[in-house]
């Protein structure tokens, strides 16, 4: 068993994304409805441009997190962490973007699970402050 | 608890709003998933917006037989029924 939070190598057992596309740093907390990941934004991300991490960053973070909830979730089962893919994103916000060295926090939440598509909403935290919003469809791939 | 035509009327002004179609298209007889082209993404909506509006949650199982619109009010009415 893995105790949380979760980082590193055994955070790689969860997703199925590798270097240099992953975008979650920890995993924190989870439940079945609810998780919150961090990421650190560093210097050699290949979404950073020049100090800022750009927006499709941003949000591959936040979609990465809603993949977390899904393999933490496989992996208390047994099972390794299905490959999936964002079936539709909307009412996407985002307010400011993280430099490098800083830590956002984001809060995945289960909305409804249907016919094998997942709705969540994700909110993003720098600090305390709010940055990001969005909804996002993921389905698991067959 | 609403009466039937009152439960239609609601279904028909909700679904016209979350999937954008002229209220003209949708009749009882009409294929609810051709009328609105719904795809896999959508029926997640349709979920969220009856729980939403009417209290009743929508299981994969409830679909089965549904077609027509006709088939789509009965499953919320009677889930609705059910709850009361």
């Amino acid at each position: 068993m893995i105790s949380l939070p979760i980082s590193g190598e055994e955070l790689l057992l969860l997703i199925p994304q590798r270097a240099p596309i992953v975008m979650v740093s920890t995993l924190e907390s989870y439940d079945d409805k609810r998780l919150v990941s961090t990421f650190v934004v560093c210097e050699e991300n290949i979404f950073v441009n020049e100090v800022t991490l750009v927006e499709s960053g941003l949000l591959e973070h936040m979609a990465q997190s809603v993949a977390l909830h899904t393999g933490y979730s496989y992996f208390l089962k047994g099972e390794n962490a299905p490959m999936g893919y964002i079936g539709s994103m909307q009412d996407v916000d985002i307010q400011d973007l993280p430099e490098i060295g800083e830590t956002v926090f984001s809060t995945v939440t289960i909305l409804q699970e249907f016919m094998g598509v997942t709705l969540v909403e994700i909110e993003t935290k720098l600090e305390d402050s709010v940055i990001a919003r969005a909804r996002m469809k993921t389905v698991i791939a067959k | 608890m609403m009466d039937k035509a009152r439960i239609y009327q609601k279904i028909n002004e909700i679904l016209v709003e979350e999937f954008e179609v002229d209220e003209k298209i949708i009749s009882p007889e009409a294929s609810l998933k051709e009328s609105l082209d719904l795809d896999s993404l959508d029926y997640v909506d349709l979920v969220v917006i009856i729980e939403s509006n009417f209290g009743v949650k929508l299981v994969e199982a409830d679909f089965e037989g549904v077609v027509t619109f006709q088939d789509f009010y009965n499953i919320v009415e009677q889930k609705m029924t059910v709850k009361s």
